[in-house]
């Protein structure tokens, strides 16, 4: 893969492979395919920026609202980032022009949505790598953008951004308070009757851009809801609007454990054949530890761990039983694909579903492979993986 | 004078020669006989354009036109030694970065710590730059590729620039809207390069073409083959391809060297005297000098500060200009790791800069001032990095 060459003041990333398969993946509940397009480039987006905007600012959080941001994706494109009261909306965009910036109005004219910075993004649709081009506040592009009512967005031409990521952070050390704000004019709320009317009318998948369907400021009004987007989307989706978002997290979909049982696998999880050679070391190894049988099954994922001193494949490998008592036993190891040993003081922890480690164990020198204790959940539990090595950070999210 | 009233020509890749512009030469003779006590250098000439044109004088831009030749023949001789292209040479650059001069005089401060050429430099090798980058990236991509790649309004741009009629146009446009569309659906995972879709693919590409066509009631039995619509999606591919390698000889050159022999010539015209109201006076022109002399102090203190492997980075990145990824296999770290600390880097030296701009300027430090800082910034690491070289284009001719 080749990355593109890019003034040294912005910044470009490589999107890991695991990142585009669960994006993809997470993508494909949208209503429309411009919709699942629009998830599947802010989940790579998200997954990639959020970290490395983490190293930089830990406090850096995705702004949720209820699930509201990955549902959003149906209809609006564009995330929010919150660090502490300011937010950074990042804008993704799969075309290579980049000669302007697009920000749909959503994120400009509703108080709720309306963010401080607006970070441009051009995300490859091959999926490899995306680039960060260039930021503006909200009242460059609320005062010096122009309108386009065609689609509702304000755009700014790319000369008018700032094309260095770095300003933002030296804006944060050295003027934290930098105004970025233009005025916004009032909505007026929408009463509850009105609300549920064009949640019904909306909630129909055969209109294509709801966001367009209604005068603007009415459909600004509606997503000052909090509630109401996230219904609407789950209408779209042919789901009951009554029911709560499935996590309100990046991965949107843990991986469910239940199902493997049925042979329906996430792509993202496979036979260990295809991915290990039979013959080699590695799968004489993982066999030995613990040989398959016609009752348990077994899944592995490779994990590519980065660091500043370390670049190394790993394989988590996930074993699972079906238990007497309708609970599934869950064992899971992790061996180093390149080389023999794993790097040292490399951890995998399983925590619970409110993050708390429920149990961990650490690679010491020589270790060839590490593993959990083997644990069973009842139905419909969450826990979550972690591999953690000084900054590298992977973790997955499961129910059983 | 002249640094204000002459173009470049190019014959055969390389410059001929310079061409005064009798217009713009009157103009000037004009301007300096309304002010016999202004400056007689360069930047104040530059700033006093750069006002002229926020406040829409005549012909301000065309003197800016002929100021940056020079600078947009540098950043183009620079490109062309970077990256020898087969396709690009010193005049496609030349006129690809000349081009976009009205978008850069429209981003730049005239009051900012920049000067026009420092601003502009930065400004053209961007423009050069983006434009190759969008080229190589139309070369590595799959014809798939390119289709997700374009935007709507760039592929109906490569299709009206085909000579395509309107109705062709909305039936090449709702085809690639149909494929879109699909394609996404079959997008199996760990894909690397972007597939031909398959023929199910196919058929439900044609299927939602069908139902979506405009003239699906007048004439039903005028339904779309997936054979017909891979040809059209092909066309498609195909016209983008040119199009979007920049087409040269399209693109136009300044239009500044134009006789009108009309109302124009009677320059300067009245505005003349509002500009000379916030004219800058030769006392700033010397505290601008004294600030670049500080600027550049600051920057060695700020470099002198890095720790070895950061100074490696920065020579590696500026002076052999290795990318990220060469910089990555060169000292065996992941690109992740090289692009933050390059970044980090440049954030220290950015920050310096910014804290001396707060203490000795007293500007509060503002995104938009920032943008000028990084540009001053990163002219400043070139030249650091990579003097130079001190004879001018109009001298080696």
């Amino acid at each position: 893969m080749t990355l593109p060459c890019v003034p040294p003041t912005q910044l470009v990333l490589e999107i890991p492979a695991a990142i585009q398969e669960e994006s993809w993946q997470q993508s494909q509940l949208c209503s429309t395919p411009q919709g699942c397009w629009t998830a599947y480039l802010n989940q790579m987006c998200l997954k990639t920026l959020l970290p490395w905007l983490q190293e930089e600012i830990p406090e850096a959080a995705i702004w949720l609202n209820g699930g509201a941001i990955a549902s959003g994706w149906d209809v609006v494109n564009g995330s929010a980032i919150t660090i502490a009261t300011q937010r950074l909306v990042l804008i993704p965009d799969k075309s290579l022009e980049a000669d302007e910036l697009r920000v749909p109005q959503e994120w400009i004219d509703t108080p709720r949505w309306a963010g401080d910075y607006y970070l441009a993004v051009q995300v490859n649709p091959e999926g490899d790598w995306l680039r960060v081009w260039g930021y503006t506040t909200h009242e460059q592009l609320k005062t010096q953008g122009h309108y386009d009512a065609d689609d509702r967005t304000y755009c700014l031409n790319a000369t008018q951004l700032v094309d260095d990521l770095n300003a933002l952070w030296v804006v944060r050390q050295l003027n934290p308070n930098e105004p970025t704000r233009a005025a916004i004019a009032p909505l007026v709320a929408v009463p509850d009757v009105q609300a549920e009317n064009l949640l019904q009318r909306l909630g129909n998948a055969a209109i294509r851009e709801p966001r367009l369907a209604l005068p603007s400021d009415l459909w600004g009004a509606l997503l000052e809801r909090e509630d109401w987007l996230p219904q609407l989307v789950r209408l779209r989706q042919g789901e009951s609007p009554a029911e709560q978002p499935a996590v309100a997290n990046v991965n949107l979909l843990p991986i469910n454990l239940s199902q493997w049982f049925q042979q329906v696998f996430d792509e993202t999880w496979q036979a260990i054949e295809m991915l290990v050679n039979p013959d080699s070391p590695l799968a004489f190894n993982v066999r030995k530890a613990q040989a398959p049988t016609e009752t348990l099954i077994r899944r592995v994922k490779q994990v590519r761990v980065q660091t500043q001193t370390v670049d190394q494949r790993l394989l988590l490998v996930l074993t699972l039983g079906e238990e007497t008592d309708g609970r599934i036993g869950v064992q899971v190891q992790l061996y180093p694909v390149d080389g023999d040993r794993l790097p040292v003081t490399l951890r995998l922890a399983m925590l619970s579903a409110t993050r708390t480690v429920v149990q961990s164990v650490q690679a010491r020198e020589q270790d060839e492979y590490i593993q959990l204790k083997r644990f069973k959940c009842a139905p419909r539990t969450r826990f979550e993986l972690q591999i953690v090595l000084s900054e590298f950070c992977f973790r997955e999210e499961f129910v059983s | 004078m002249d640094l204000f009233s002459t173009f470049l020509q190019f014959e055969d890749d390389r410059v001929s020669r310079w061409v005064t512009d009798s217009q713009l030469r009157r103009s000037m003779n004009g301007v300096l006989a309304q002010m016999p006590d202004a400056p007689s250098t360069e930047s104040f000439w530059a700033t006093y354009w750069s006002k002229g044109w926020h406040a829409q004088t005549a012909l301000a831009a065309s003197h800016l036109a002929a100021y940056l030749q020079e600078t947009c023949y540098w950043v183009a001789q620079k490109a062309v030694s970077r990256a020898p292209s087969s396709q690009f040479k010193l005049p496609d650059y030349f006129q690809i970065a000349i081009a976009a001069l009205p978008k850069i005089l429209r981003g730049f401060d005239p009051d900012g710590i920049a000067t026009l050429k420092t601003f502009a430099t930065t400004a053209f090798s961007n423009v050069i730059r983006d434009a190759l980058r969008q080229r190589r990236e139309i070369d590595v991509s799959s014809d798939w590729g390119v289709l997700l790649k374009i935007s709507r309004k760039r592929l109906r741009e490569a299709l009206q620039h085909a000579g395509f009629s309107t109705e062709a146009i909305d039936r090449y446009l709702l085809a690639w809207v149909c494929f879109e569309a699909v394609y996404i659906q079959m997008k199996p995972a760990k894909m690397r390069q972007l597939q031909r879709p398959d023929p199910a693919t196919w058929d439900e590409i044609a299927r939602l073409y069908n139902c979506d066509r405009p003239d699906q009631r007048s004439a039903p039995e005028a339904d779309c083959t997936p054979a017909v619509l891979e040809k059209w999606l092909l066309d498609c591919v195909k016209h983008a391809r040119t199009y979007l390698y920049p087409a040269v000889a399209s693109l136009n050159a300044p239009q500044a060297g134009q006789e009108t022999g009309e109302l124009q010539d009677q320059v300067p015209d009245d505005r003349a005297d509002s500009l000379l109201a916030p004219l800058i006076t030769e006392e700033e022109l010397a505290e601008r000098q004294a600030q670049q002399s500080q600027v550049s102090a600051v920057l060695t203190n700020a470099l002198a500060q890095l720790d070895e492997q950061a100074n490696t980075m920065m020579q590696f990145y500026y002076r052999e200009r290795l990318t990220q990824q060469q910089i990555a296999a060169q000292l065996g770290i992941p690109q992740y790791t090289v692009s933050r600390r390059l970044s980090k880097i440049r954030e220290a030296l950015l920050l310096a800069l910014a804290k001396w701009g707060q203490e000795t300027l007293h500007i509060s430090t503002t995104s938009n001032v920032l943008k000028h800082m990084s540009t001053v910034l990163e002219e400043w690491l070139e030249g650091y990095y990579r003097p130079a070289p001190h004879d001018s284009a109009k001298e080696s001719l």
